[in-house]
């Protein structure tokens, strides 16, 4: 039987879940292993570090409300279902800053670049600059698989698990999202040449 | 998380602020948790209130089951008491019969 502190070192917290511990106390180890992980998921779609905070603490606090009915049977799912929570409540966090309800989500891109903007560290590398004004600029279904495909390495399975997307159109909106990315950056290129 | 050679993040995030998100969700969570425990707890107190007045009825019920007799065991007893005490106290069985009821 793993201790506690194994089970923090690397152990199952599945298993916890199944065995019905603690919610707080399994709720605390996840926090552990996968605070820093989901943040910058979080950080990489709302992009303010305020807004990112508020989305960490309504995920953990989802995740503890839902974990009872966690069904998975690996560390793998748990993770996916974290990022699933994660993700709606990024989305849901964008849909607020909305001008309109009728409008899409892609409308608050504007917001996110001129935010992007106040976010960059002063000593950061001027080629991820790059890339992640790219990335913000992307219409949400490309960032979302972008991103939990180059940053957080998830498979395209897994990221149909988390979004609802399909495999298929999660690979076509990861080709469109390289495709810009790359067009993106050539072209900042070009406009710093001239 | 990220492979190496793999383009990191620009964004700017001073000491301590990532820790201070973390400990905010873990506060978070806590709260919810004690709220759930305290709003549970007047409930577990009904539960055993309840669970104390039934097992006091049955106590008792045992209790007054066990010290009461029924008519017929009343009357053998009563005939068990020799007749000349029975005569001594003037007792009288018979009269007695009508006010006796079941406990």
């Amino acid at each position: 039987m793993q201790t506690k502190l194994e089970i923090t070192q690397g152990g199952d917290i599945v298993r916890l879940i199944r065995a019905g511990e603690d919610r707080a106390q399994v709720l605390d180890l996840i926090i552990s292993r996968y605070g820093e992980r989901l943040y910058w998921h979080l950080r990489r779609i709302v992009v303010l570090h305020e807004e990112a905070e508020d989305a960490l603490q309504d995920t953990f606090v989802a995740a503890y409300n839902a974990i009872g009915g966690f069904r998975g049977e690996s560390e793998g799912s748990l993770i996916v279902w974290l990022y699933r929570i994660a993700t709606n409540m990024a989305i849901k966090m964008l849909r607020r800053r909305r001008r309109s309800i009728f409008v899409s989500i892609d409308a608050v891109g504007a917001d996110l670049l001129a935010d992007y903007e106040t976010q960059i560290a002063p000593d950061a590398d001027e080629i991820a600059v790059r890339l992640q004004r790219a990335v913000v600029a992307l219409p949400m279904k490309q960032k979302l698989v972008f991103n939990l495909r180059y940053y957080d390495e998830l498979s395209f399975e897994d990221i149909s698990q988390a979004t609802g997307m399909s495999v298929a159109t999660l690979k076509v909106n990861y080709h469109y999202a390289v495709k810009r990315i790359k067009e993106q950056v050539t072209a900042f290129d070009y406009d710093e040449e001239r | 998380m990220m492979k190496r050679g793999k383009i990191g993040m620009p964004y700017r995030l001073s000491e301590g602020e990532l820790e201070q998100a973390l400990g905010r969700a873990r506060h978070a969570v806590a709260e919810i948790h004690n709220n759930e425990s305290r709003m549970r707890r007047p409930i577990v107190w009904r539960w055993a209130v309840a669970a104390s007045l039934v097992i006091a009825a049955a106590v008792g019920w045992a209790v007054v089951a066990e010290q009461s007799v029924t008519y017929d065991e009343f009357i053998a007893q009563m005939r068990e008491i020799p007749q000349d005490m029975l005569y001594d106290m003037s007792v009288d069985i018979v009269e007695y019969e009508s006010d006796i009821t079941l406990l």
